[in-house]
């Protein structure tokens, strides 16, 4: 009962955190002037309040055309929503399979890869997501093979090509999580025991040492999430993806900014909590989030 | 604790790299006076081969861009605008989050939990989208033109993009402070009689010091970051400058070589002349890591802080000609290894 409340409180709060950021471009002075505008962003937040309260009635604009925003938006978040979860999926897949084949390693050679990702952290997003652009095209250019398609155009849609771009660099960021934690669990004396007992490395990191983590890994899985929407919006401007970030970019009133926000954080919190609940029923790890 | 930072090898990499970029920056403005060569046609003999934008070759190593300017010296000049101006930011940043995290730690570490759900916000927002959301209307360029001049622009972008980050990193020293009051000896402390400040200063402010450098890099990086990606959506450092002329408009244009401004610009024809960006970008992407291996220096040298862990091996001579008092080392065997805080002591 506590959890449920305790959630609810976050939630609420949050939402009222995003509203309240919705109003923050009236908030910047204008005409000249260094005086923050405050009637202008208590009206801006208010409009926001009664256009999420009536969902149905926003509308965008679109070089003068004004079109209602529902039918799109739910289709545009969906898509984005799928690139974003299956991202993640893969990049935990990875890692996971990566730090496993790592921890087998002899020591002086986990150093050696820890260095490697730790250069290969340092890189930003935008030159991974152009370089993979330039090289599919410079592929397609000496052999006449499209590995995948570069852009979308409307009414058709991409996905493999964002998805594997978009995992790279939080399977970079997990990977580096999950060889800390894994080390910190392998000191632990339960290790100790299971290695006294006779089983082998590769079963205690599979059946101990993972469900041990797994708590850690949720817990860092926020930030990794936060980072990846930062990705999104860069992915999604170049590969011309139809997506919630372009859409965001295109028409930032806040309003929309609002609105967009909320549809994609909403699922993205449900999963999180669910994923949290899950983990304190099961084991008796707690996350803190 | 500099003095150990310089002895460091990562530290020691990344802050060379960027002490000679920033070096030769400033050289570049004040002994060679901007100087941005041009090359608009590449002639072989009398016979134009290639015009501008040119690609990285050996004359001209990073390429031109579409008005024919080498990157070389743009990407020179540039260098001390957007490192100074990530600095700038970051300590802003800092500065103000200090403060607010001291009052939190000190008075309201109670209700750590609330207070942290609060800024949860920031935690599933982006800061690149709200820092275009609010910027762009106001960096952006209308045909009726800028209502504030360069410097009040710049200065309004400093000021946002710092204040964007204060929330978050105010609980992040917030808590680091609270976790510290926390402490056994700071109890100690009390009960002696020390004061609020006294404890503040004498016993919380050792450990909360080098936590403070490590969060100025990473929020240097987090800086760095965000211009960059801003950069690239051409909302550049003190406004975007838009050609509005119907027949020729220009690429939007940075008013400085900044390097952000770099990347906007080439972005157009990413995959036709691809190092357009990639030079700016690859630079950012240096300068990151630069400062990542400096915040790695920072803390190997802070996590051994008080005790060099790292065992001293101890040669044992095999013969021993002459029974000298300073031999007496308590060591028997070959390869044995020795803590230095044993070998201190005997040190006179």
């Amino acid at each position: 009962m506590v959890f449920v409340a305790h959630q609810l409180l976050r939630f609420v709060l949050i939402v009222f955190g995003i509203i309240l950021m919705s109003g923050l471009p009236t908030i910047m002075p204008s005409g000249g002037s260094f005086i923050l505008n405050w009637s202008g962003y208590l009206d801006s937040v208010q409009q926001v309040v009664t256009g999420l309260l009536t969902p149905q009635d926003i509308t965008y604009n679109t070089e003068g055309a004004i079109r209602p925003l529902m039918p799109l938006l739910s289709d545009t978040v969906v898509y984005s929503l799928i690139i974003v979860m299956s991202a993640i999926l893969l990049a935990l897949f990875f890692a996971g399979l990566l730090t496993f084949v790592t921890m087998l390693l002899p020591r002086k050679w986990i150093k050696r890869v820890k260095v490697i990702t730790f250069v290969f952290e340092s890189l930003p997003d935008l030159l991974i997501i152009i370089m993979f652009q330039i090289a599919i095209v410079w592929v397609y250019k000496k052999t006449g093979l499209l590995v995948f398609d570069v852009a979308s155009l409307p009414g058709e849609r991409i996905y493999m090509l964002p998805i594997i771009c978009l995992s790279i660099l939080p399977m970079i960021q997990y990977f580096k999580v999950m060889v800390s934690i894994v080390e910190g669990e392998l000191e632990k004396q339960y290790v100790e025991l299971a290695r006294a007992k006779g089983l082998i490395q590769g079963k205690i990191l599979i059946v101990h040492v993972l469900r041990n983590s797994m708590a850690s890994i949720l817990n860092y899985s926020k930030t990794i999430i936060w980072f990846m929407l930062s990705n999104l919006l860069v992915l999604e401007y170049i590969f011309n993806i139809n997506g919630i970030m372009n859409f965001l970019f295109e028409y930032l009133s806040p309003t929309v900014f609002a609105i967009s926000l909320l549809s994609i954080f909403i699922p993205i919190f449900l999963l999180l909590v669910l994923g949290q609940w899950v983990l304190e029923k099961t084991t008796n790890e707690k996350v803190v989030m | 604790m500099v003095k150990r930072l310089f002895t460091n090898g990562y530290f020691l990499a990344g802050f060379g790299f960027i002490a000679i970029l920033l070096a030769i920056s400033f050289l570049h403005t004040y002994i060679w006076d901007n100087y941005v060569a041009q090359t608009q046609i590449l002639y072989d003999g009398a016979k134009a081969v290639a015009a501008a934008p040119l690609s990285p070759r050996w004359e001209i190593p990073f390429g031109t861009d579409s008005l024919g300017f080498h990157f070389t010296h743009m990407i020179s000049i540039g260098a001390k605008y957007t490192i100074g101006i990530a600095i700038l930011i970051a300590l802003i940043r800092l500065v103000v989050s200090f403060v607010f995290g001291v009052l939190y730690g000190a008075y309201l570490y109670r209700f750590r939990r609330y207070v942290t759900w609060m800024v949860d916000v920031f935690n599933y927002i982006p800061v690149t989208i709200l820092a275009l959301f609010i910027l762009s209307p106001f960096l952006v360029e209308t045909p009726a033109g800028f209502a504030y001049t360069f410097w009040e622009r710049v200065g309004v972008e400093v000021v946002v993009l710092a204040f964007l980050a204060v929330p978050p990193v105010s609980i992040l020293i917030g808590n680091e402070m609270g976790r510290i009051f926390e402490q056994e000896f700071i109890d100690g402390a009390k009960i002696i009689g020390g004061s609020r400040l006294h404890i503040l200063l004498k016993h919380v402010r050792p450990h909360i010091q080098p936590q403070l450098w490590i969060i100025f890099m990473q929020q240097l990086v987090q800086t760095m970051l965000v211009l960059a990606h801003l950069g690239f959506f051409k909302v550049f450092f003190g406004g975007t400058n838009l050609s509005f002329d119907p027949l020729w408009p220009d690429p939007p244009q940075s008013l400085s070589y900044e390097w952000a401004g770099l990347i906007g610009s080439g972005i157009r024809n990413l995959t036709l002349t691809p190092w357009v960006v990639l030079v700016p970008i690859a630079f950012f992407a240096l300068t990151i890591l630069a400062m990542n291996l400096m915040l790695e220096g920072i803390k190997n040298v802070t996590e051994n802080w008080r005790v060099v862990n790292r065992p001293i091996k101890v040669t044992v001579q095999t013969t021993n000609p002459v029974a000298d008092e300073e031999q007496f080392v308590p060591v028997s065997k070959k390869g044995t290894v020795q803590r230095r805080e044993l070998k201190l002591e005997n040190k006179h």
